[in-house]
């Protein structure tokens, strides 16, 4: 079970409960933490039909907002409705804005060169391959099974998971690593034309480069 | 392996382009660099760097043609057909690795020309003697691009090992074999996307401005800099030691001077970090070769213009080459249908790519304008009329 990309998540200062943003996905929203100092993402029950009506009040992005413990949402008080809050807010919401983007880059190239199975299947298999040791020619029945099935010798369906996840799993951790690089470049953006340049940046280090 | 002190660089066998030259040259400044990259950034053409291997045309970088990839200009008494040509390619490759007693890792994407490669390997040895000689470097694409091929030949048959890897491969160990150069003795895949604007029946009529240039304009390349280059290529296609008839010629013999050099080395750029400084000019003819890059493939390509393209159709490119395949497995919906896709893209997103190669093997992420700029270049120069 996973719910997080369908609950409302907010990057909220933890100084004064201040709402800074509503990102569009929840790594975006921990992208956003880490460039901040003293905030958090902190997450809606919006799925509940009676705290949907609650929430629905309000304009996350918009509206100056703060959130309290047990996610009870309220408009701001004038006394913290301050210039370092709007700014704050700003630099937030430009962030969210261009993290996103980034996340958005780097799935993209995920699709390209990832062939995904659902999770369940990709866990059995990869336990499967742990379990199996080509040296003393022993392949897990799972393995075998798969082997029988298309008519192959068992070392051969071994060999073919191993590659097919040893090309995914290294494109996955090259992913992270260069999302991570330039998640930390945009967190050091203080304006919007910084934040295009590093999404710039980001996009020429994926694409870019791959063209010649 | 290199050694001794290093002066800097300044000449390139090649750069990225998008990313170095013309992004951080200052190109603002110099009409003749606006020029050269108004091509070599827009999609339309080209987006890789480009070295005149005829020597007419002098960048206005100092890229260094590299010597064995000279044009050949004596075509006389040349009569190797294609699948000759396959064949002494295999062996020559097949007889270093005996003599080195190194396996051959051949870059296998499933496409036309890297099964191919293997076929023209099979032919040699057979599969039996080879399956300790050869080495099947492939990613999940590979298999899904050519599914019949794996199963009937490689699955069960061919060591493989992972392209994710393939920077690390080039440690002296191996000897690396790519599929490069075919595209540049056949054609140009710049014609799948120029077919998307004009009646492909018109790629094969006498080669005219109006083929072209509105194509490249569409591209969003200065109508001034289209004409411009336009009258270069028909200028450079008339000192061809062959005859350029045809839009389509003109496209190929532009892919086949200029683009030959950057496409052996692209592969080069992408060596893992640890082992770059294993690379030289010795290391490269000894463990780097890209099958199609002869002189005889050359020569052939020159030669036999009506064997590259038929029917006025792309679903027809490289049907020569198709048909060496088919005679050897019999797959005719590989024959009749399969059509050719970039498959290097995917395995280069996201390496480690320095931003140039110097003429030292140098590996450069940083190049400088003064380091390289040739103010004697031809791009303050008019061609045609």
């Amino acid at each position: 079970m996973d719910l997080r990309n369908t609950l409302v998540q907010l990057v909220v200062d933890l100084e004064n409960g201040a709402v800074l943003c509503r990102p569009q996905s929840t790594s975006t929203a921990r992208g956003v933490i880490k460039g901040i100092q003293n905030t958090s993402v902190c997450t809606l029950a919006s799925s509940l039909t009676w705290k949907a009506r609650e929430y629905k009040e309000f304009d996350f992005n918009k509206d100056d907002l703060v959130w309290s413990v047990g996610g009870n949402i309220k408009p701001m008080p004038d006394h913290l409705k301050t210039d370092d809050f709007y700014a704050k807010k700003q630099l937030a919401q430009e962030r969210a804005k261009y993290i996103y983007a980034l996340e958005v880059y780097f799935q993209m190239y995920l699709t390209r060169v990832v062939d995904f199975y659902d999770q369940a299947t990709e866990t059995y298999i990869i336990s499967e391959l742990d379990q199996c040791n080509p040296l003393a020619n022993y392949y897990t029945y799972g393995i075998q099974e798969y082997a029988r099935v298309l008519d192959i010798h068992p070392e051969t369906a071994y060999k073919e998971f191993k590659l097919r996840y040893d090309t995914q799993m290294l494109a996955r951790m090259r992913n992270l690593a260069m999302f991570q690089k330039h998640l930390d470049l945009m967190n050091q953006c203080t304006t919007k034309e910084q934040l295009q340049d590093a999404l710039k940046n980001a996009n020429n280090e994926i694409w870019g480069k791959a063209t010649s | 392996m290199k050694s001794g002190a290093k002066q800097p660089a300044n000449d390139l066998y090649m750069a990225n382009v998008k990313t170095g030259l013309a992004r951080k040259l200052g190109i603002e400044d110099d009409p003749d660099i606006r020029l050269w990259a108004d091509l070599l950034t827009n999609d339309s053409i080209t987006g890789v760097s480009l070295i005149d291997r005829m020597g007419l045309i002098q960048m206005p970088y100092n890229f260094k043609l590299y010597e064995p990839f000279r044009m050949p200009t004596d075509l006389t008494g040349y009569s190797l057909t294609y699948e000759e040509c396959c064949q002494k390619r295999a062996a020559e490759l097949l007889e270093l690795s005996d003599r080195l007693n190194k396996p051959i890792y051949v870059c296998y994407s499933g496409g036309i020309d890297s099964t191919l490669v293997v076929i023209s390997f099979l032919k040699q040895r057979g599969l039996a003697q080879l399956k300790k000689q050869l080495v099947i470097v492939l990613t999940p694409d590979s298999i899904d691009e050519n599914p019949v091929f794996y199963k009937d030949y490689i699955r069960d048959h061919l060591p493989v090992v992972s392209g994710e890897r393939l920077g690390t491969y080039f440690d002296g160990q191996r000897i690396v074999v790519g599929g490069e150069h075919n595209d540049q003795l056949f054609g140009t895949d710049i014609v799948d996307k120029l077919v998307k604007h004009i009646n492909i029946d018109k790629v094969f009529e006498p080669y005219h401005r109006d083929a072209l240039v509105p194509y490249m304009i569409n591209y969003e390349m200065p109508e001034a800099s289209a004409n411009w280059w336009y009258d270069m290529f028909v200028w450079h296609a008339k000192q061809a030691p062959c005859e350029i008839k045809t839009t389509f010629d003109l496209l190929w013999w532009f892919n086949f001077c200029f683009k030959w050099q950057t496409v052996y080395f692209r592969m080069l750029l992408r060596v893992d970090n640890s082992l770059r400084h294993l690379v030289d000019h010795e290391f490269v003819a000894t463990y780097f070769h890209h099958f199609y890059s002869t002189q005889d493939f050359q020569k052939w390509s020159m030669l036999n213009p009506q064997l590259k393209i038929r029917n006025n159709n792309w679903k027809d490119y490289k049907f020569h080459a198709k048909d060496v395949i088919y005679n050897f497995n019999q797959d005719a919906d590989y024959r009749d249908n399969k059509i050719k896709r970039r498959s290097l893209f995917k395995l280069f997103i996201g390496k480690d790519t320095p931003d140039g190669l110097s003429g030292n093997f140098d590996y450069l992420y940083k190049l400088d304008r003064a380091d390289f700029y040739i103010e004697d270049n031809s791009f303050k120069k008019t061609y045609g009329t």
